[in-house]
């Protein structure tokens, strides 16, 4: 038995772990409930299992093909993109989605329906996913696509490892022309011009990020810094990451209120005085906080939260001013914020993303911060017409849920057609009480 | 030891040292032969070694335990790659949990994958090394085979047996120009293990690859990975008897 979390330090269950070494290794019959793990990366209890065994997919590493001629690469689930990146980056080829770090698996990346900084125009990861393969319930393997299974495929996109443990993924690379990347900066002096900038950098860059300032008082409120990108012309090998890590859970005071204004102010100046363009480094771009190993023990003990929604396009002002109203009123602590642009939806059947904006609230689990302001906020996201990212979410109740995602009863349909009896379950599934009859 | 002077054969190829130490040798440049029992897995781990560096690795099926196929597996492995250079053997296992001492037929399969199936191999590719007057053998053996153990005697013994057999094929192969490298890890972090230690305690079987590498490319006779099992084994090994056989060491 071992205690796992997830990203977010909070929950913490103790869990039966397996590690197989070999996709022959791979059983339904491990337990009666069980749910894959890669690298632990989602925030709340999508990766937990406490009622039956957690299976760790670090093993399952092998590259199974790679064609350097046209972009097509098939692996084993448990493979990283920091072990693929380098790998098809040298061969000019690269994942179209990203998420914000490398330490992700293939299957994680499935599960999750991930999305990056180029959603506006790429969508999420299920777009660049071709086939996988799953080993389901009653122990059969099948592979699954758009023209074969559909609805099993579009089910396990974003699925949350529920639909069965995905063994294979086959994904189709995009060309790039080197590992740098030209960094545009815009910034904003408060929310709505913020907000303006992101649209802005949208419309005009491949790969665009917002961060913003939610502790700063006044006028400043708001103030952000948005971060545009694209791929230029350079060499191809990505630069080693120095990895400084944070070697334990820091004490609770370390990361406070004033210390994050102080931070926030200093990286406003910081970048909002840098040049305006400039050549970075992919890894840099892309994964910026990877150079701090570990960044999750700065919450300490108690962890944290981040609560990370969509608004559609229609309500996006008006409901981030909602949001931000609470948040101010409230004196919560949101630590990191982040906005992004989205394009349309996937058709992943429980994926987040849809058309308008995302903005990610990481917040302490600390005084101001409490369930029922939480709860304040899914009612203020549904009332707008948005949702809440499960692979971030450590506390969502199953009725706000099942509001938040209206393709959840055709998920759950195929879900029972291949798992009738749930043996592919997790804290998540159970906390949203997916197994009873209620839709 | 050389890329470009034959195959490297790999016996074991699926166990997670063995996967590890391959990855390492692809990157060189050496040629792979994986002899594995599980097909499907040798498989997959060839493709793997093929995509990600681009190497040429051709598998055979190995049944350590059946002694019988070993001449024919080695006569085919010849055919197929030309020339061989050096073997690594790389599996093992530490058979029942607990030792049951009347069950003979289970410790007999401890005993003889552990060492017999590594002599039987030893047979096949000793002479061909010492007619070719160069090249290597290298074995996965164990801490457990430096002292007999309460907890893993048979075990143990089958790997301490297996290093004295080197011993001697070091000393007899010598003078052909044939290294015979014994290899002695500690706890590593593997299927073997899992739950056993404390991840902290076992070593990744990337770092231990990297070190047997390290030996090979050197020639060493025996050494132990990571380093610190030296002095700990040594430590073990100083204690008398009448203490020694009264202590539960974990």
């Amino acid at each position: 038995m071992v205690e796992l979390a997830g990203w977010g330090n909070y929950p913490r269950k103790s869990c039966r772990v397996v590690r197989p070494a070999a996709s022959s290794e791979l059983s339904a019959a491990s337990a009666s409930s069980m749910i894959a793990r890669g690298l632990g990366r989602s925030y709340g209890d999508a990766a937990l299992n406490s009622q039956g065994a957690v299976v760790l997919t670090e093993r399952l590493d092998h590259l199974l093909s790679f064609d350097r001629e046209t972009g097509l690469l098939e692996a084993e689930a448990g493979m990283s993109l920091a072990t693929l990146i380098p790998l098809t980056v040298e061969g000019g080829w690269m994942f179209p989605v990203v998420p914000g770090t490398r330490f992700v698996t293939l299957g994680g990346c499935v599960a999750a329906d991930i999305h990056g900084k180029s959603h506006h125009r790429d969508g999420s990861f299920g777009n660049t996913v071709l086939e996988l393969a799953l080993l389901l319930a009653d122990g059969t393997r099948v592979r699954c696509s758009r023209d074969k299974r559909a609805d099993l495929f579009w089910a396990t996109i974003g699925g949350m490892g529920l639909t069965g443990m995905i063994t294979e993924v086959r994904v189709q690379l995009q060309r790039v022309s080197s590992a740098i990347v030209e960094e545009q900066i815009r910034v904003g002096r408060n929310l709505e011009e913020t907000l303006d900038q992101v649209e802005t950098s949208s419309a005009e860059d491949p790969y665009s990020i917002a961060w913003f300032d939610l502790l700063a008082g006044g006028d400043a409120f708001g103030r952000g810094i948005v971060s545009g990108g694209r791929f230029v012309e350079g060499e191809r090998r990505l630069r080693p990451l120095q990895i400084f890590s944070v070697p334990v859970e820091a004490p609770n005071f370390l990361l406070n209120r004033p210390a994050l204004r102080a931070f926030n102010h200093l990286y406003f100046q910081m970048k909002a005085g840098a040049l305006e363009k400039r050549h970075v480094p992919m890894g840099a771009f892309f994964f910026p906080l990877d150079a701090l190993g570990n960044w999750n023990r700065l919450y300490g003990r108690r962890g944290f939260i981040q609560y990370q929604l969509v608004l559609p396009l229609s309500s996006v002002r008006d409901g981030f001013r909602t949001i931000t109203d609470v948040i101010r009123s409230r004196n919560c602590p949101v630590y990191l914020t982040t906005v992004k642009k989205f394009g349309p939806e996937g058709e992943g059947l429980l994926s987040f993303p849809m058309e308008g904006y995302t903005m990610a609230l990481d917040m302490p689990w600390q005084r101001n911060l409490t369930e029922e302001t939480l709860r304040e906020l899914d009612r203020i996201v549904i009332d707008f017409g948005g949702r809440v990212y499960l692979a971030k979410d450590a506390r969502l109740a199953p009725q706000t849920f099942r509001t938040m995602y209206p393709r959840y009863p055709n998920w759950r349909a195929v879900k029972i057609s291949v798992d009738p009896e749930f043996r592919f379950s997790s804290e998540l599934s159970r906390r949203l009480e997916m197994e009873s009859d209620a839709t | 030891m050389r890329p470009d002077d034959g195959s490297v054969v790999i016996a074991g190829a699926t166990s997670e040292i063995a996967q590890a130490c391959a990855r390492i040798l692809a990157t060189k440049g050496y040629r792979l032969l994986l002899w594995g029992r599980n097909e499907e897995e040798s498989r997959r781990m060839a493709l793997d070694l093929k995509a990600r560096y681009g190497a040429e690795v051709a598998c055979k099926k190995l049944d350590a335990l059946d002694f019988e196929s070993h001449p024919s597996l080695w006569r085919d492995s010849l055919k197929e790659c030309g020339n061989i250079q050096g073997m690594l053997v790389a599996f093992g296992a530490l058979g029942a949990p607990t030792i049951d001492l009347s069950d003979f037929a289970r410790t007999r399969e401890t005993l003889d994958l552990n060492f017999t199936a590594v002599v039987s191999l030893a047979c096949q590719v000793a002479p061909y090394l010492e007619e070719r007057q160069r090249g290597w053998i290298a074995v996965i053996g164990s801490v457990a085979g430096d002292r007999g153990r309460r907890e893993n005697f048979v075990y143990g013994s089958a790997k301490g047996a297996a290093a004295l057999y080197l011993q001697g094929l070091r000393a007899r192969l010598w003078r052909s120009g044939v290294k015979v490298i014994t290899i002695k890890p500690g706890f590593v972090d593997t299927r073997m293990t899992h739950g056993l230690v404390p991840a902290r305690l076992a070593a990744s079987p990337e770092s231990v690859a990297r070190r047997i590498v390290r030996g090979l490319e050197r020639g060493e006779d025996v050494f132990y990975v990571p380093w610190i099992w030296r002095w700990i084994m040594f430590g073990v090994r100083i204690v008398p008897e009448r203490i020694f056989k009264r202590m539960a060491l974990r």
